[in-house]
C-alpha cells in the first residue's frame, strides 16, 4: 500500500498520484490511496480542478491519443454536470417552501432526463465497447433502483431531524454522529476480469457536518481516465452537498492497481506531461 | 434546414438551457471553428428536438462517432443526417 501525499486540489492530487506511480519500474502500484482535502469549494460554486489545467491536459493527451475521451466526457459518466444548473442555494429544511421544492425538483428532473437518455447512451459505441453503461446510470437506475436519490433523502432526513432536535445554535456543539451511505457500481454477479466497470463502490460519510466521499477503483488508469474520474467524483460530491445542505469534506480514491500506463507513450511521455503541467504553474 | 441553421438552433437551445445569453455562450471555447460542446448535453438537446418533431429521430448508431458531438457544428451534422433519414424513411 502507498499513500500519496495529501493535497488540497484535484489538480495536485492527480499530478502527485501519477508522479508516485510513474517512479515504479513497471509504472504500476497496488493499493494506492489518493486524498484531495478540498475537492469542492465550501460555497459549492466550483470544484478545485482548474479549467486551464484541464484544457492543457486534454490538449496534450488527445494530441497523443486522439481516440481517448476528453476529460469532460470521462467526468460526465460519473456526474453529468452539463445537464445540471448549479444556480440555487443549498438545500435546507428551513428554506422558503417554493425555493426548496424548486431545488428538489431540479434533482428529480436530472434523474428523469438521464433515465430517458440512458437507452440511447448505453447502446452508443463508446459504451457498447466498454460495459454497456455509465456510472451515473448505475447510480440513478440500477434495475429501477435510484441509489443517489436514496442517499439524498437519507441525508435530508438526518439534517431535518438534527435541526429539529438541537436547533441551529447547538448544531455544531452537539455534532451529528455519523452516517455512512454506500453505492454499488459493479454487480456482485459481474464475472468480467478485464475491462469496466473500474469504479466499483462509492461511500459517503457524514462526520461533523461534512460529507466525505470515498471511491474504490479496481484498476485506475492514471493518464486516460483518472483526472476525469476525479472531476466527476467531485461534481457528484458537490451535487449531494447542494441537495442536502452539508458542507463538502475530503475526497479519497483507493485503487486496487494504479497504472501510469507506460504502454501508452512510455515513461518519457508521462514525465513530459507532468513537467509541462508543472511548468505552466497551474498546480502547486 | 441547413447545417448552419441547425448549428444556430443548437446554440440557441444550449444558451437557453444553461441560462446564458447566446453572445456570452459564443465567447466560450471553440474547437475547429465551432463552439466546443459536451457530448451528453448534445444528446439531450437532440432529444429535445426529437420531442418537438414528435418522433425518435436519433439512434444509438448516430452517436458512434462521439468526436462529432464535441462541437455544435459536428452535432448539427449528426442532426441533419438523422432528419434526412427520417424524411427518406417516411417517403
Amino acid at each position: 500500500m502507498k499513500a500519496v501525499k495529501v493535497v488540497e486540489t484535484i489538480d495536485d492530487a492527480w499530478l502527485a498520484t501519477l508522479e508516485l506511480v510513474d517512479r515504479e519500474p513497471e509504472g504500476q502500484l497496488v493499493h494506492v490511496v489518493t486524498t484531495v482535502r478540498r475537492p469542492v469549494a465550501d460555497d459549492l460554486q466550483c470544484i478545485t480542478g482548474g479549467r486551464e489545467f484541464q484544457d492543457q491536459l486534454d490538449k496534450q493527451l488527445l494530441g497523443r491519443h486522439p481516440e481517448w475521451q476528453p476529460v469532460d466526457t470521462v467526468a460526465e459518466t460519473i456526474f453529468p454536470d452539463s445537464l445540471y444548473r448549479w444556480d440555487y442555494q443549498a438545500w435546507h429544511p428551513d428554506l422558503e417552501l417554493g425555493e426548496r421544492l424548486a431545488l428538489e425538483q431540479r434533482a428529480e428532473e436530472l434523474f428523469a432526463e438521464y433515465k430517458l437518455l440512458l437507452p440511447l447512451i448505453r447502446r452508443a459505441k463508446a459504451n457498447r465497447d466498454r460495459w454497456h453503461g455509465t456510472y451515473f446510470g448505475r447510480l440513478v437506475d440500477w434495475d429501477g433502483y435510484n441509489q443517489l436519490a436514496y442517499w439524498i433523502s437519507a441525508l435530508r432526513k438526518k439534517r431535518t431531524q438534527r435541526i429539529s432536535s438541537f436547533k441551529e445554535v447547538n448544531f455544531a456543539l452537539a455534532g451529528e454522529g455519523e452516517l455512512a451511505l454506500g453505492g454499488q457500481l459493479r454487480a456482485a454477479t459481474d464475472r468480467s476480469n478485464m475491462g469496466g466497470p473500474c469504479l466499483v463502490h462509492i461511500d459517503l460519510s457524514l462526520v461533523e457536518s461534512r460529507l466525505h466521499l470515498l471511491a474504490n477503483y479496481r484498476h485506475w488508469f492514471l493518464q486516460e481516465r483518472a483526472y476525469g474520474n476525479l472531476v466527476g467524483l467531485a461534481n457528484l460530491q458537490r451535487f449531494v452537498c447542494q441537495q442536502t445542505g452539508y458542507l463538502p469534506g475530503e475526497l479519497v480514491v483507493v485503487s486496487g492497481v494504479a497504472n501510469a500506463q507506460h504502454d501508452k507513450g512510455g515513461r518519457r511521455a508521462v514525465g513530459r506531461l507532468v513537467e509541462n503541467l508543472r511548468q505552466l504553474g497551474l498546480a502547486e | 434546414m441547413s447545417i448552419e441553421e441547425l448549428e444556430d438552433l443548437l446554440v440557441d437551445l444550449m444558451a437557453e438551457r444553461l441560462g446564458m445569453e447566446r453572445s456570452d455562450l459564443l465567447k466560450g471555447p471553440m474547437l475547429d471553428g465551432s463552439l466546443r460542446t459536451r457530448s451528453i448535453l448534445m444528446v439531450a438537446l437532440m432529444n429535445q428536438i426529437a420531442k418537438i418533431v414528435g418522433c425518435d429521430i436519433i439512434r444509438s448508431s448516430d452517436l458512434d462517432d462521439a468526436k462529432r458531438l464535441r462541437t455544435a457544428r459536428g452535432t448539427a451534422e449528426v442532426l441533419k443526417e438523422a432528419l434526412e433519414r427520417l424524411v427518406r424513411e417516411a417517403s
